[in-house]
């Protein structure tokens, strides 16, 4: 197993055998310990002691189901503390593939104002994967839309692409590291954080990966692997969520729009209410049925990776069967959404083509634009003016720099109270004052304010591994701290999160998710194995957060939260201090 | 008259009476089918007795055994038996979830 270093200063490359220290670490927990071992907690995140982490989880690169995701970390731009952000894409099992254990990007380009790019091939003779550089001048300051084709026909289309927009030349903290889906476009992000930019600050603007000819994934065991592929798998494809033609398969994540608007937790218009009047017209029901009106017939969801049968990546469609947009996930379609006061789904899906384009992470920009909405500079409800922002955004304006900053950085520059952000880093789908555990996680999560750091609305909206009264904030930050440790294992595993619905339900799926582990790495752990293994994890995360200046102090929501009731429920959020200060107090 | 002020003049006959109650129901997802000629997240208007519960709505609206996952009474989850109050507003889900 390889450990790739860009440096980008000299632009020289080296490949080195893993060390037996990072044997049974990948994906999330290589990259954070990475990050924590090697950059240092006070540097700039832009600045050329920044690295950027590429890891492929354990069993990516295996024809495990859903298990492609990659797992990139850093300094963030936009928190200050450290950051992983994965997404799923041939590019995790490519560099999976490939033997690749991590791919760290270090350094800064000497020569201010060019851009390189990197392709990363298998060399057979050597029996390792060798990097060449390349002057990627010419890809700068475009429409990713625009600039993956050039690269595919350049590099032949057996190829996979990571990259960065040009949010991610601008420095934006809300910049993503975008990936590649199935069908070549640049919509697949590890979106959170500012990462793009981390690359963008070194100088580099794709890496462009060829696994051809390289050995794959070395497996110990490989009949444990099977066995557990096939009861992880068994579990994935009888759940209700994630079964085919489930509710995944057919209405895409979006399909929670309904009920969060239901529950009064979707945020709406910057965080003032937690009901959306528009709400079904922008849910995924309307997206399947509006499709299945515009094309004629009914359409299912696809795969964003390789190997995966949830399939819950959308695509919708215009009046005139063309395509507008892929994907509209739910945490798109809320930030631009309701959160902006916007019910036309056509223009959510033009801002979301926009964003990926342009390289911004949805959820950041619709937060942030929710800001500007309440700061006046834009009206709530205007689709064509939120439009007209990202456009300014993509610009690299000054009011599209101020944009740019994020969801903390906009209000401060227009006075804003009502910011809705925990480290800087802008609110998902899930109102703290409704769903009270998600509050919890916003405020703790060693990765600001992130719905994936632990899902606690599993129990307390959805119903899945029991049911807990999402108003009550008795006994969650038990259970946020238990899904923040599990999560961070299965981020590390390669698997997308959404196996969790069928494993937190089905117990055979969690063992085959360990037996598959195990299988790769020819370990023998157990379920405690697994908690213990992602509470390391997070120690690591929260000791370089604290280094870097980000201690309990903060781990708040935002004030006005506290004292501001949201309708429906008239709830503020009344979690005390030393609740939220157990979360990792009791780790 | 519609069926909307058809409903509501059910309803207040119930109220004189007190056997009927009316609620306002949403179907979701791959429930909304049972709600023919309303799409997902519409409201119809439900004729029930009174002391009806969940149970007892999710029958009349002849949804499949096992496909009712959530359902939320005035914007708070609820189980089977709870009761329902005239002018309720229910919201039923199968399983969903994203993120």
């Amino acid at each position: 197993m390889w450990i790739l270093r860009l440096n980008m200063t000299d632009l020289e490359c080296t490949v080195e055998e893993a060390p037996p220290a990072y044997q049974t670490l990948a994906g999330r927990a290589l990259t954070s310990t990475l990050v924590s071992d090697e950059v240092p907690p006070l540097c700039h995140p832009l600045g050329p002691n920044n690295k950027l982490v590429f890891s492929p989880g354990i069993a990516t690169g295996t024809n495990a189901s859903t298990s492609s995701r990659i797992s990139v970390g850093a300094k963030s731009p936009l928190t200050g503390g450290i950051k992983e952000s994965n997404a799923g894409s041939s590019w995790a099992s490519d560099l999976g593939r490939m033997q690749i254990k991590a791919l760290v990007v270090e350094g800064k380009l000497k020569e201010t104002g060019k851009r390189r790019g990197a392709s990363v091939t298998w060399d057979a003779a050597a029996g390792k994967p060798k990097v060449e550089f390349f002057d990627a001048a010419e890809y700068a300051g475009k429409d990713l839309y625009d600039v993956y084709p050039k690269i595919y026909e350049r590099f032949g289309g057996k190829i996979s692409i990571a990259g960065c927009g040009v949010a991610g030349e601008y420095g934006y903290g809300n910049a993503g590291v975008v990936f590649n889906d199935l069908s070549k476009r640049p919509s697949r992000y590890a979106g959170r954080g500012g990462l793009g930019s981390v690359m963008g600050s070194k100088g580099l603007k794709f890496i462009v990966l060829n696994a051809s000819g390289a050995p794959g994934v070395s497996i110990a065991n490989k009949e444990l692997f099977d066995e557990g592929r096939k009861k992880l798998s068994e579990a994935l494809l009888t759940h209700d969520i994630t079964k085919p033609k489930g509710a995944l398969n057919t209405y895409g994540t979006a399909v929670l729009i309904n009920i969060l608007n239901e529950a009064g937790g979707l945020p709406t218009r910057n965080f003032s209410s937690g009901r959306f009047e528009g709400a079904a017209k922008i849910a995924g029901e309307a997206i399947f049925e509006g499709n299945k009106q515009r094309l004629g017939k009914e359409l299912y969801n696809h795969a964003c990776s390789p190997g995966c049968t949830i399939q819950c990546s959308n695509t919708w469609y215009n009046a005139d069967g063309t395509e507008r947009a892929s994907c509209v996930e739910y945490e798109s379609d809320w930030a631009l959404g309701a959160n902006c006061g916007i019910d036309n789904l056509d223009d959510i899906a033009t801002m979301i083509k926009l964003c990926n384009g342009y390289g911004l992470d949805t959820i950041e920009t619709g937060a942030t634009l929710g800001v500007a909405m309440e700061a006046g500079v834009i009206p709530f409800g205007d689709g064509k003016g939120a439009i007209n922002l990202i456009h300014e955004l993509g610009k690299g304006s000054p009011l599209g720099r101020t944009l740019g900053g994020g969801t903390g950085f906009a209000g401060k520059a227009y006075g804003v109270v009502r910011v809705p952000a925990v480290k800087g880093q802008g609110m998902p789908a899930y109102e703290p004052r409704a769903v009270k555990g998600m509050g919890i996680t916003y405020a703790t999560s060693t990765m600001g304010a992130d719905h994936t750091a632990g899902y606690t609305v599993a129990p307390e909206l959805l119903g899945v591994m029991g049911k807990q009264d999402p108003l009550l904030a008795e006994g969650k930050a038990a259970l946020s701290r238990a899904f923040q440790a599990t999560t961070a294992f299965i981020d590390s595993t390669g698997h997308c999160l959404f196996i969790a619905f069928a494993i937190l339900d089905i117990a055979s799926g969690y063992q085959g998710m360990i037996d598959e582990c195990n299988g790769v790495l020819g370990t023998q752990w157990t379920a405690d194995d697994a908690y213990a293994y992602g509470v390391e994890v997070l120690k690591k995360e929260r000791a370089f957060n604290e280094a870097a200046g980000l201690s309990k102090e903060a781990d708040r929501v935002p004030e006005f939260m506290k004292v501001e009731p949201l309708p429906p429920h008239n709830q503020v959020f009344d979690v005390p201090d030393s609740d939220l200060d157990s979360v990792y107090g009791g780790l | 008259m519609n069926d909307s002020e058809a409903g509501r003049g059910r309803a207040l006959s119930g109220f004189f009476y007190g056997i009927h109650m009316l609620i306002h129901v949403r179907l979701y997802a791959t429930l909304s089918r049972y709600l023919p000629g309303l799409s997902s997240g519409m409201t119809a208007e439900i004729d029930l007795a009174d002391n009806a519960t969940i149970s007892d709505l999710v029958g009349r609206l002849e949804l499949p055994a096992g496909g009712v996952k959530v359902v939320f009474v005035n914007g708070l989850t609820r189980p089977p038996e709870w009761v329902l109050n005239s002018g309720d507003e229910v919201g039923i889900f199968p399983p969903v979830g994203g993120g």
